[in-house]
Protein backbone atom coordinates (compact mmCIF):
# COMPACT_ATOMS: atom_id res chain seq x y z
CA UNK A 1 0.00 0.00 0.00
CA UNK A 2 1.48 3.49 -0.89
CA UNK A 3 2.08 5.72 1.93
CA UNK A 4 0.45 9.14 1.51
CA UNK A 5 2.63 12.04 2.81
CA UNK A 6 0.96 15.00 3.98
CA UNK A 7 4.26 16.99 4.82
CA UNK A 8 7.67 16.48 4.52
CA UNK A 9 10.86 19.01 5.06
CA UNK A 10 14.23 18.36 4.40
CA UNK A 11 17.47 19.91 6.15
CA UNK A 12 21.10 19.78 5.31
CA UNK A 13 24.35 20.08 7.54
CA UNK A 14 28.06 19.56 7.70
CA UNK A 15 29.34 17.74 10.09
CA UNK A 16 30.95 19.15 13.15
CA UNK A 17 30.51 19.31 16.92
CA UNK A 18 29.49 23.10 16.49
CA UNK A 19 26.19 23.77 19.09
CA UNK A 20 24.62 26.02 16.36
CA UNK A 21 24.12 23.15 14.02
CA UNK A 22 22.80 21.12 16.79
CA UNK A 23 20.13 23.93 17.31
CA UNK A 24 19.33 24.53 13.94
CA UNK A 25 18.48 20.51 14.15
CA UNK A 26 16.15 21.06 17.28
CA UNK A 27 14.76 24.18 15.53
CA UNK A 28 14.29 21.79 12.49
CA UNK A 29 12.19 18.98 13.79
CA UNK A 30 10.99 21.85 16.61
CA UNK A 31 9.07 23.77 13.82
CA UNK A 32 8.12 20.30 11.53
CA UNK A 33 6.36 19.11 14.75
CA UNK A 34 4.54 21.94 15.57
CA UNK A 35 2.60 22.29 12.64
CA UNK A 36 1.18 18.72 13.60
CA UNK A 37 -2.44 19.04 14.69
CA UNK A 38 -3.01 18.52 18.42
CA UNK A 39 -5.68 15.62 17.27
CA UNK A 40 -2.48 13.57 15.76
CA UNK A 41 0.04 14.56 18.46
CA UNK A 42 0.68 15.71 21.80
CA UNK A 43 2.66 18.72 21.87
CA UNK A 44 4.82 16.89 24.68
CA UNK A 45 6.20 14.54 22.29
CA UNK A 46 7.85 17.10 20.54
CA UNK A 47 10.40 17.68 23.28
CA UNK A 48 10.66 13.87 23.46
CA UNK A 49 11.49 13.79 19.41
CA UNK A 50 13.71 16.97 19.41
CA UNK A 51 15.86 15.29 21.73
CA UNK A 52 15.99 11.93 20.25
CA UNK A 53 16.95 13.73 16.75
CA UNK A 54 19.65 15.72 18.76
CA UNK A 55 21.16 12.41 19.92
CA UNK A 56 20.98 10.65 16.59
CA UNK A 57 23.06 13.94 14.76
CA UNK A 58 25.78 13.47 17.78
CA UNK A 59 25.70 10.17 17.35
CA UNK A 60 26.34 10.24 13.32
CA UNK A 61 28.70 13.14 14.43
CA UNK A 62 30.77 11.52 17.26
CA UNK A 63 30.47 7.88 16.22
CA UNK A 64 30.66 7.81 12.42
CA UNK A 65 32.33 10.61 11.43
CA UNK A 66 34.23 11.32 14.35
CA UNK A 67 34.76 14.44 15.92
CA UNK A 68 37.43 16.04 14.24
CA UNK A 69 35.99 15.42 10.95
CA UNK A 70 33.53 18.81 9.75
CA UNK A 71 32.09 19.43 6.47
CA UNK A 72 30.66 16.19 5.89
CA UNK A 73 27.24 15.82 4.99
CA UNK A 74 24.41 14.99 7.39
CA UNK A 75 20.86 14.98 5.44
CA UNK A 76 17.86 14.99 7.38
CA UNK A 77 14.44 14.24 6.32
CA UNK A 78 10.82 14.67 8.36
CA UNK A 79 7.87 13.84 6.87
CA UNK A 80 4.20 12.90 8.46
CA UNK A 81 1.46 10.37 6.73
CA UNK A 82 -1.73 9.05 7.72
CA UNK A 83 -0.22 7.54 10.57
CA UNK A 84 3.38 7.80 11.82
CA UNK A 85 6.04 10.63 11.97
CA UNK A 86 9.31 9.20 10.20
CA UNK A 87 12.80 11.00 10.70
CA UNK A 88 15.47 9.82 8.59
CA UNK A 89 19.19 10.59 9.21
CA UNK A 90 21.62 9.95 6.57
CA UNK A 91 25.31 10.23 6.44
CA UNK A 92 28.00 9.00 3.61
CA UNK A 93 30.41 7.68 6.45
CA UNK A 94 32.49 4.35 5.64
CA UNK A 95 31.52 3.64 9.46
CA UNK A 96 28.33 2.24 9.18
CA UNK A 97 26.52 3.52 12.96
CA UNK A 98 26.57 0.00 15.10
CA UNK A 99 23.76 1.03 17.93
CA UNK A 100 25.44 -1.22 20.39
CA UNK A 101 27.06 -0.46 23.74
CA UNK A 102 29.88 1.11 24.61
CA UNK A 103 29.73 3.68 22.21
CA UNK A 104 27.18 5.70 23.62
CA UNK A 105 24.66 3.64 25.95
CA UNK A 106 23.00 6.82 27.35
CA UNK A 107 21.81 8.40 24.08
CA UNK A 108 20.89 5.13 22.77
CA UNK A 109 18.90 4.66 25.59
CA UNK A 110 17.44 8.27 25.19
CA UNK A 111 16.17 7.67 21.82
CA UNK A 112 14.70 4.30 22.61
CA UNK A 113 12.69 5.66 24.83
CA UNK A 114 11.93 9.08 23.15
CA UNK A 115 10.07 7.07 20.25
CA UNK A 116 8.49 4.09 18.62
CA UNK A 117 10.73 2.52 16.44
CA UNK A 118 14.26 3.07 15.42
CA UNK A 119 16.15 1.23 12.16
CA UNK A 120 19.38 1.34 10.50
CA UNK A 121 20.49 0.40 7.04
CA UNK A 122 22.96 0.82 4.96
CA UNK A 123 22.49 0.97 0.99
CA UNK A 124 24.85 -0.03 -1.64
CA UNK A 125 26.20 3.70 -2.39
CA UNK A 126 27.64 3.51 0.79
CA UNK A 127 24.32 5.72 2.55
CA UNK A 128 23.58 5.47 6.01
CA UNK A 129 20.10 5.71 7.44
CA UNK A 130 18.98 6.15 10.96
CA UNK A 131 15.01 5.99 10.63
CA UNK A 132 12.99 6.85 14.12
CA UNK A 133 9.35 6.35 13.93
CA UNK A 134 6.62 7.87 16.16
CA UNK A 135 3.23 6.34 15.66
CA UNK A 136 0.60 8.99 15.46
CA UNK A 137 -2.78 8.76 17.60
CA UNK A 138 -5.60 7.31 15.76
CA UNK A 139 -7.91 9.06 13.85
CA UNK A 140 -4.87 10.81 11.48
CA UNK A 141 -7.09 10.09 8.40
CA UNK A 142 -9.81 12.84 9.27
CA UNK B 1 31.35 28.43 29.95
CA UNK B 2 30.19 31.02 32.66
CA UNK B 3 28.60 30.68 35.88
CA UNK B 4 26.70 32.57 38.67
CA UNK B 5 27.73 32.01 41.80
CA UNK B 6 26.15 33.69 45.21
CA UNK B 7 26.55 32.49 48.81
CA UNK B 8 23.97 31.71 51.17
CA UNK B 9 25.32 30.93 54.25
CA UNK B 10 27.37 28.35 53.61
CA UNK B 11 25.29 26.93 50.19
CA UNK B 12 26.68 27.92 47.30
CA UNK B 13 24.30 28.64 44.52
CA UNK B 14 25.53 28.17 41.04
CA UNK B 15 23.85 29.22 38.25
CA UNK B 16 25.49 27.90 34.11
CA UNK B 17 25.01 31.25 31.98
CA UNK B 18 23.95 29.27 28.90
CA UNK B 19 20.96 28.02 27.28
CA UNK B 20 22.05 25.15 26.60
CA UNK B 21 24.16 21.86 27.76
CA UNK B 22 25.05 19.60 25.41
CA UNK B 23 27.94 17.59 23.77
CA UNK B 24 29.34 20.58 22.31
CA UNK B 25 29.66 22.49 25.92
CA UNK B 26 29.31 19.83 28.66
CA UNK B 27 33.16 19.55 28.78
CA UNK B 28 33.37 23.36 29.58
CA UNK B 29 30.69 23.37 31.62
CA UNK B 30 32.81 20.12 33.72
CA UNK B 31 36.01 22.38 33.30
CA UNK B 32 34.18 25.87 34.65
CA UNK B 33 32.59 23.93 37.61
CA UNK B 34 34.39 21.65 38.99
CA UNK B 35 37.05 24.19 40.69
CA UNK B 36 33.72 25.50 42.66
CA UNK B 37 32.32 22.16 43.79
CA UNK B 38 36.18 21.63 45.46
CA UNK B 39 35.59 24.18 47.44
CA UNK B 40 31.95 23.81 48.21
CA UNK B 41 30.46 21.36 50.22
CA UNK B 42 26.58 22.15 49.46
CA UNK B 43 25.85 23.61 46.00
CA UNK B 44 22.67 24.43 44.15
CA UNK B 45 22.31 24.58 40.54
CA UNK B 46 19.94 27.11 39.53
CA UNK B 47 18.83 25.79 35.66
CA UNK B 48 16.58 28.52 35.30
CA UNK B 49 18.32 29.59 31.75
CA UNK B 50 19.02 25.68 30.31
CA UNK B 51 16.84 25.39 27.97
CA UNK B 52 17.97 22.24 27.06
CA UNK B 53 20.23 19.16 27.92
CA UNK B 54 21.10 16.14 26.52
CA UNK B 55 22.86 13.18 26.86
CA UNK B 56 26.51 14.87 27.13
CA UNK B 57 24.47 17.40 29.63
CA UNK B 58 23.39 14.69 31.72
CA UNK B 59 26.98 13.14 32.21
CA UNK B 60 28.77 16.26 32.85
CA UNK B 61 25.72 16.31 35.96
CA UNK B 62 26.05 13.23 37.34
CA UNK B 63 29.80 13.82 37.55
CA UNK B 64 29.62 16.65 39.68
CA UNK B 65 26.85 14.41 41.77
CA UNK B 66 29.73 11.81 41.69
CA UNK B 67 32.17 14.71 43.03
CA UNK B 68 29.81 15.75 45.59
CA UNK B 69 29.15 12.25 47.07
CA UNK B 70 32.80 11.18 47.20
CA UNK B 71 33.48 14.42 48.99
CA UNK B 72 30.72 13.94 51.43
CA UNK B 73 29.09 17.26 49.71
CA UNK B 74 25.08 17.84 48.47
CA UNK B 75 23.87 18.46 45.06
CA UNK B 76 20.47 20.00 44.82
CA UNK B 77 18.99 21.33 41.50
CA UNK B 78 16.30 24.10 41.19
CA UNK B 79 14.37 26.15 38.36
CA UNK B 80 14.46 23.24 35.88
CA UNK B 81 12.42 24.06 32.51
CA UNK B 82 9.99 21.69 31.18
CA UNK B 83 12.71 19.88 28.66
CA UNK B 84 15.60 19.69 30.88
CA UNK B 85 12.84 17.71 33.25
CA UNK B 86 11.58 15.80 30.92
CA UNK B 87 15.33 13.87 29.93
CA UNK B 88 16.20 13.93 33.48
CA UNK B 89 13.18 11.85 34.05
CA UNK B 90 13.86 9.81 30.84
CA UNK B 91 16.73 8.32 32.46
CA UNK B 92 16.12 8.85 35.97
CA UNK B 93 17.85 11.16 36.60
CA UNK B 94 15.61 12.47 39.37
CA UNK B 95 15.67 9.03 41.46
CA UNK B 96 19.38 10.46 42.16
CA UNK B 97 19.32 13.83 42.27
CA UNK B 98 17.18 16.10 44.66
CA UNK B 99 15.36 18.86 42.12
CA UNK B 100 13.52 22.01 43.47
CA UNK B 101 10.73 24.01 42.13
CA UNK B 102 12.95 27.20 43.53
CA UNK B 103 16.22 28.53 44.69
CA UNK B 104 14.39 28.90 47.77
CA UNK B 105 13.19 24.98 48.84
CA UNK B 106 16.42 24.11 47.36
CA UNK B 107 17.97 26.19 50.10
CA UNK B 108 15.88 25.06 52.79
CA UNK B 109 16.28 21.30 52.24
CA UNK B 110 20.19 21.80 52.37
CA UNK B 111 19.29 24.10 55.26
CA UNK B 112 17.50 21.18 57.39
CA UNK B 113 19.61 18.68 56.37
CA UNK B 114 21.93 19.69 58.40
Amino acid sequence: MTEIIKAEAKLEIESGMDGEKLARVRAFIGEFCAGIPDYLFDSDQTEKIVLAGHEVVTNIIRHAYGDKCTGELIQIKIRISENKLVLLFYDWSEKRFDPLPPRSPHGLFIIDQCVDKIRYSRDDNGKNCCCLEVVLKPGGDR
Amino acid sequence: MEFNTEKIGDITVVTPLANDIDVSNADDFKTGIFPILEGNSKIIFDMNQVEFLDSSGCGALLSCLRQMNKSGGSLRLCSVQKAVRTLLEIVRMHQIIQIFNTVEEAVSSLQTSG
